[in-house]
């Protein structure tokens, strides 16, 4: 407050000069007053004289003295004089006398009747008025600076007093958080401070409202910030600033980041060091090119990460003029993934081994292609190639001679045909041709035969000699289908045709088709079959046991109960569904089918003791969820679990032994009773015999009805006694008379099961028959 | 010298140039203040007439607003009580040297209505330029009279 820019410095500054400048002022005035006072008296006592000057004068020139006397008396008396002395040539007049020579003051004026000068008279007076006026006039100053003193005073102390109020509230306002008041609370008496605080709480509201929306700003700058850094770290750009003339260089931190560098890049060359020394001189030129000429320029290059990865990035480097500065811009792109995905997607549509399009790339030529076709109205063939027994070739040469092998194959097709068709490699061994603009057939065999021809000769791989052969089947476009894809399955029909046959190619004919036509409209009425509840029905063919020659079970077998076909046995569509994925259904559906039937058994007296077989496809055995469908059934379904057989053929179950023996063991620990079906027709070791867990061994009916041979006796001799040892029951299977009965039973398996006791029968004959049977 | 002599001249002419009777409508109203610038007394004025100039008399003291005015004769004048006189006003001429030292003795004012006879008043009545008293400063001063001062400064002083 109190510096010199301070309001009341001023103030102070101004009250004393004012009260100086009064003071100053008053001692002027009394001096002039003092004189002026005095020269009035003096005036005013002349211009007494003067008027009294006649009077006077003719009472002194003719003696009144006593007239004279009362005139000076009565100036005396009006004017302090003190003395006063007329003196002529004759006479002297005194009046008066002097007490006290201080401030005493003296007048001499001639004395002059009808204008002749009669003598002089002498006045001295006393100012003492004048000096009383003064002191009356110094005494009345005095109270007034005084009081003026006193006002100022108050007024100064006044002002100092409110003044501090401002500095109050300028220490409030200056405490103001702006983000969090919008109002002053100060209350003042004075309109000034209000009319401030107002203003201000104006100035704060607007200054709120800045503030929020900046930031609202600020949020969403981070925002779009932090946005934007994540778009840059999830596209892996990295942009970066080179003001050459000033050597400085910038990069976002991210770079840093993305490759594991601690040090800061703020240098030109550092970053130069990452990129790869292949690319390193192109770069370099790139940057001087683009500062000679201030343009924009685009580049591939790599960089080299510390761990000596290499990155591929696209770089786009402009440079931009700011206030007359040239400085270089750059963003730089990570397309490694792209690159690899580029790899990939040539992956994707092409054959990495023999650098034919793949399955996908052909599909995706054979679209445009057939357009072309259809616009043209041109025929396309689809040629199908697999190489016989390549598998072989591998397995005695090696895979590396079998890729160089295909490698060859495939420069040698493409030798063959034309520019205007297709290759690819969609298997191991497995090629495809799309031939554009194929008339007929003729067309086909004339390609053939040149293929043919050459594989006449052998490849040398390596110094080997290798002969191949081939199969083909080949389908039209639009002929046979307009779907790549169907036109391959026909063509690959059409090959499994030419392997049948013994041919090098077949064309897919009327014939096939319908063979095809009928397979799937097969296919689809098990689906419909499927769906409902007794048109796939199980039949049993009951199994004797030997010595009681009792029934104790049966094999189920399934049955389609075709709407309209009638009764069909397995032979008429189990080929088809183990074609397609149907056999699983079906497998799954007898399983279920049986459970439940089992479970019903359970509460009838006939039936309750006899044992279910149930015959179990390769696909269901080895499907990876089976074990755990069977739990399923079993806690579904509460059946005797003794009553409950599985029946695998042999030559699954040493299809993958260690895997067969796993699952057999999880049945085992299930409860569940393994039978070893159509035993003899597989290539089972008998190490293998004794470690496979299973309960029964069912004898190929092969052996049993042609048990005549003696070969065949002794082979099921053979097998009766192996079980035996194992601990295992046998059962013949395919015994259609007594002889053949007679012989089993003198070999001594456990069980028989044929035509010679019964067909697979319903379930409601199976029941009359065992009550028959049994009973007799 | 010469300049009195001009003037006495003139007086004479203007003197008898002017009519007494307008002397005595001036007189009438000079001559009592004079009286009252002089003295405040409730002493009587006096007009004093011979046989010639009783009318002049009568006249004047018509015209004194003053209410103590009386007339006498010049016989009277001798014998009365001249201590009860504050002023005379002679109304004719040739008086005696006697009355009038008589009367300055008792402090009496002396007037007369003829100008030329300032010798022997007091106050007589100057006719010039202007009209304005005439004084007789010395025997004012004789008769140890207080003149006002004003009278000094506003008539005019005769010298003999």
């Amino acid at each position: 407050m109190k510096t010199k820019k301070s309001i009341l410095y001023k103030i102070q500054i101004a009250f004393f000069i004012l009260l100086t400048s009064i003071f100053l002022y008053l001692g002027t005035e009394i001096f002039n007053l003092y004189n002026t006072y005095n020269t009035l008296q003096k005036d005013k006592l002349l211009s007494v004289l003067k008027s009294k000057n006649k009077t006077l004068a003719a009472l002194v020139k003719f003696d009144f003295k006593s007239d004279i006397d009362k005139i000076l008396k009565e100036m005396s008396n009006q004017f302090n004089i003190q003395r006063i002395i007329i003196t002529t040539k004759k006479k002297t007049y005194v009046y008066g006398n002097i007490e006290n020579l201080k401030n005493i003051e003296y007048l001499k004026l001639p004395l002059s009747y009808k204008n002749q000068k009669i003598g002089d008279i002498e006045i001295f007076y006393s100012n003492k008025n004048t000096i009383s006026f003064l002191k009356t006039y110094i005494l009345k100053a005095i109270i007034f600076i005084i009081l003026l003193f006193l006002i100022m005073g108050i007024l100064w102390f006044n002002i100092y007093k409110n003044l501090l109020l401002f500095n109050k509230f300028a220490k409030i306002v200056e405490k103001i958080n702006f983000k969090k008041i919008q109002e002053i609370e100060f209350n003042s008496p004075f309109n000034e401070i209000e009319i401030i605080k107002k203003s201000i709480d104006k100035l704060l509201k607007q200054i709120y409202s800045y503030y929020k929306k900046q930031q609202e700003l600020l949020i969403k700058i981070n925002k779009y910030k932090n946005r934007l850094q994540l778009a840059q770290k999830l596209s892996e750009v990295f942009s970066w600033e080179y003001d050459f003339e000033n050597e400085k260089f910038e990069i976002v931190d991210y770079f840093n980041k993305f490759f594991g560098i601690n040090e800061k890049i703020d240098n030109y060359y550092k970053f130069l060091d990452f990129i790869h020394e292949e690319d390193k001189q192109m770069f370099k030129k790139t940057i001087q090119e683009v500062i000679e000429k201030c343009n924009e320029k685009t580049i591939n290059h790599k960089i080299i990460s510390p761990d000596n990865k290499i990155f591929y990035f696209h770089s786009t480097i402009k440079c931009i003029s700011e206030k007359n500065k040239k400085i270089i811009i750059g963003v730089s792109i990570n397309v490694t993934d792209l690159k690899k995905q580029k790899e990939i997607e040539y992956l994707a549509y092409n054959d990495i081994l023999t650098g034919t399009n793949n399955r996908f790339g052909l599909k995706n030529k054979f679209e445009t292609l057939t357009q072309l076709a259809i616009r043209e109205n041109k025929k396309l063939a689809l040629m199908y190639i697999d190489i016989k027994d390549f598998k072989n070739i591998n397995e005695t040469y090696g895979y590396h001679k079998g890729d160089e092998l295909l490698i060859n194959f495939s420069k040698l097709l493409k030798q063959i045909i034309r520019k205007s068709d297709l290759l690819g490699r969609i298997n191991a061994d497995e090629f495809v041709i799309i031939l554009y603009d194929i008339k007929d057939s003729e067309n086909i065999n004339v390609i053939m035969n040149k293929i043919l021809s050459h594989i006449k000769n052998p490849f040398i791989i390596d110094e080997n000699k290798i002969y191949i052969n081939i199969y083909a089947g080949i389908s039209f476009f639009p002929d046979d289908g307009i779907n790549f894809e169907d036109l391959l399955r026909l063509a690959n029909i059409a090959v499994e045709y030419a392997k049948e046959k013994g041919k090098h190619f077949k064309v897919i004919d009327e014939k096939i088709k319908e063979k095809i036509e009928y397979t799937t409209k097969i296919i689809n009425e098990i689906k419909d079959a499927l769906k409902k509840e007794n048109e796939l029905i199980l039949f049993y063919q009951p199994k004797v046991n030997i010595k009681s020659d009792k029934i104790i079970g049966v094999e189920a077998l399934i049955r389609w109960n075709h709407p309209k076909k009638g009764l069909l046995t397995p032979y008429h569509f189990i080929p088809y569904a183990e074609k397609s994925s149907l056999i699983l259904e079906i497998d799954r559906y007898i399983l279920e089918y049986c459970m439940n039937i089992l479970t019903k058994w359970k509460e009838d007296e006939i039936l309750k003791d006899i044992t279910m077989s149930v015959n179990l496809s390769t696909e269901e055995f080895e499907k990876e969820d089976f074990i755990e469908y069977l739990e399923h059934l079993l806690k579904t379904y509460s059946i005797n679990l003794d009553k409950f057989e599985l029946e695998i053929v042999e030559s699954l179950s040493i299809h993958d032994m260690n895997n067969t023996i796993s699952i057999l063991k999880n049945l085992k620990n299930l409860g569940i009773s393994i039978a070893i079906d159509d035993f003899g027709t597989g290539y089972s070791s008998l190490n293998y015999i004794n470690k496979l867990p299973f309960d029964v061994l069912k004898i190929d009916q092969t052996f049993i009805r042609n048990i005549k041979d003696k070969s065949n006796e002794l082979i099921v001799n053979m097998i009766t006694k192996i079980a035996k040892v194992l601990n295992k029951k046998v059962v013949a299977e395919g015994v259609e008379n007594k002889e053949i009965l007679e012989t089993i039973k003198k070999i001594g398996c456990d069980y028989v099961q044929g035509y010679y006791y019964a067909k697979p029968m319903s379930e409601k004959e199976l029941k009359e028959f065992i009550k028959r049977f049994n009973n007799k | 010298m010469i300049k009195k002599l001009l003037i006495t001249f003139l007086l004479f002419y203007i003197l008898n140039a002017y009519n007494i009777d307008d002397i005595i409508k001036y007189e009438s109203q000079l001559y009592p203040k004079i009286i009252d610038l002089i003295t405040s007394s409730n002493k009587k004025i006096v007009i004093i007439y011979n046989q010639d100039t009783l009318k002049y008399a009568e006249k004047l003291k018509k015209l004194i607003y003053y209410k103590n005015v009386v007339l006498i004769s010049e016989n009277q004048i001798n014998n009365s009580n001249m201590q009860n006189y504050k002023a005379v006003i002679f109304t004719f001429k040739n008086l005696q040297k006697k009355l009038i030292n008589k009367l300055a003795e008792h402090k009496v004012l002396i007037f007369n209505i003829y100008p030329d006879e300032i010798t022997n008043s007091m106050f007589t009545l100057y006719i010039g330029v202007k009209i304005k008293p005439y004084i007789n400063v010395s025997l004012i001063k004789k008769a140890n009279i207080n003149i006002n001062p004003i009278l000094l400064t506003i008539g005019e002083i005769y010298e003999n």
